[in-house]
């Protein structure tokens, strides 16, 4: 498998934040959820991957091409939904179509035709007439038609109510099941990308604190229910949290869990529960490890 | 790639480029109406002073008509933060080339109606011996006109906040400067400075103080 995306030691900074050392990879074909809390730099990390903003280091290739020497080129290859509507708002949904299938070779008519018809879009009506979730579909629906190869959603649903997201999530997840296109979706609604992303990366404070296939994220994060006054010292795995659970009894959560350490707690102070975590609590419980790694032995 | 953005511009301009165009047809023909006979002796004087008397609408309207394209061109990306024209796969100078030709497109079509308008005009009058017609050079000049302030503008309003505010500094820099000078009676006025150097004859800005004459001699 190549990578359709390749960020290395990538810098930027503007007065109150910055990026430093960011390293990321986006395989080809992969669903990459991009997580992060709101001004971890998530949007920032799409717009210089996007030749939208100059870094001051690093390097970014998207599809083997460097940004910004080949942007032409990638742009015609990517779909991009910003994080806040970006379209001429004077324009009608027809003719912001049909400007953008002037920029874009590759615009499928058929698709965006099906599109609106499934999104029931008001053809006629201005962009700056259209409700929130009309604007989204409508963003999503130029993204998906001008047939992108990687699909750039920078927090696509947000703000949307139930039936739109999940209208909106469908017709991009039917795009790629077709195309076997790479998206990188950024969200800070976790449930969202636990349901369809096979990749995860996670952006703090400006720096990656993981980035890894989906089920190796969720499976190797567990709480256990231990009893009190087991060590954690030389476990096989990395405890991240432990608190009080009731008399005589721990939680803790830890990271690199297989099955069989099962049997390091031994019979002295007994493992008494494995609990799975869902990513929501996995990934606070990584942001929380990542700002305090001192404390992951408590 | 540029229909498309001939489109977008006329969209966003479209109600000042139509009522320019109005006027661009109709001041001509209306500078030629109530004139005497060509038989009156005066007839000339009339013609002249008619002339003269509506020469000074002809820049305005063709610096409205460039105020309007230049501040409507980038209208829409300002409004979006320019991110939709920056991740449309096509390089940054050529989109620059498009949005500066579809505003120069609707230009031309204001300088059109102008000729149009000019040219029903002269057809209207009879022209005594010793003074001509000048439709076509009207509107050319109208458009040389359009074209140097549409430029200019342009440029203008599509810089960065950062640089149009160092600009507004200047500006405003320059006008208090104008004003300590005036105070202390130095005798001499940036701000006046300032114009003559952009009207004087060597400036391209100059045409807009050139005799706009339908009729002349």
């Amino acid at each position: 498998m190549t990578d359709t995306i390749q960020i290395c030691g990538l810098e930027y900074e503007v007065p109150g934040f910055a990026l430093r050392d960011l390293n990321l990879t986006v395989p080809s074909g992969a669903v990459f959820g991009f997580l992060g809390p709101n001004g971890a730099g998530k949007t920032t990390t799409i717009r210089l991957l996007l030749g939208l903003l100059r870094p001051v280091g690093g390097s970014i290739r998207v599809f083997g091409e460097e940004v910004p020497k080949g942007i032409v080129s990638i742009l015609s290859r990517v779909g991009y939904v910003p994080e806040r509507p970006h379209l001429y708002p004077n324009l009608t949904v027809a003719e912001a179509l049909s400007l953008h299938a002037a920029f874009h070779r590759r615009f499928d008519h058929g698709l965006a035709t099906d599109l609106v018809a499934r999104f029931t879009l008001p053809m006629n009506r201005a962009l700056s007439r259209l409700s929130k979730g009309e604007m989204g579909k409508t963003m999503i629906l130029l993204a998906l038609a001008q047939r992108p190869e990687l699909l750039v959603l920078d927090e696509p649903t947000d703000g949307l109510d139930p039936v739109v997201r999940r209208e909106a999530l469908h017709a991009i997840l039917d795009y790629v099941t077709d195309t076997g296109a790479t998206v990188l979706i950024s969200s800070h609604l976790v449930h969202e990308l636990e349901r369809f992303c096979d990749w995860i990366g996670v952006l703090d404070q400006g720096t990656i604190v993981a980035q890894l296939p989906m089920q190796e994220f969720k499976s190797g994060l567990k709480r256990l229910r231990v009893t009190a006054g087991a060590s954690a010292a030389e476990a096989p795995f990395s405890v991240i949290a432990r608190g009080e659970a009731g008399i005589g009894g721990e939680v803790w959560t830890v990271r690199g869990w297989e099955p069989e350490m099962s049997a390091w707690f031994g019979d002295a102070y007994p493992l008494r529960e494995v609990m799975d975590l869902d990513l929501e609590e996995a990934f606070v419980e990584l942001l929380r490890s990542a700002r305090n790694p001192s404390g992951r032995e408590a | 790639m540029f229909r498309a953005l001939l489109w977008t511009q006329w969209r966003e301009s479209r109600i000042a480029v139509l009522l320019l165009a109005a006027i661009a047809l109709v001041a001509p023909v209306l500078s030629m109406n109530r004139l005497g006979p060509a038989t009156e002796p005066w007839h000339a004087w009339d013609l002249l002073s008619a002339s003269m008397r509506w020469s000074s609408s002809y820049p305005i309207v063709a610096l409205l008509a460039a105020i309007a394209l230049a501040t409507g061109a980038w209208r829409p990306d300002h409004r979006t933060r320019h991110v939709y024209a920056l991740s449309l796969p096509i390089r940054r100078s050529r989109y620059l080339l498009l949005r500066y030709a579809a505003g120069l497109t609707l230009l031309l079509g204001i300088g059109a109606a102008l000729l149009a308008g000019a040219t029903i005009a002269v057809l209207r009058v009879q022209v005594p011996p010793l003074l001509h017609t000048y439709p076509v050079g009207l509107a050319l000049r109208f458009c040389m006109a359009g074209l140097v302030a549409y430029t200019l503008l342009f440029s203008v309003s599509g810089l960065t906040p950062r640089a149009a505010r160092l600009l507004a500094a200047l500006l405003l820099l320059l006008i208090i400067a104008s004003l300590v000078a005036d105070l202390l009676g130095l005798g001499w006025n940036p701000v006046e400075r300032a114009m003559d150097a952009l009207l004087s004859p060597y400036s391209p800005l100059s045409i807009f103080r050139a005799r706009w004459m339908l009729v002349d001699v």
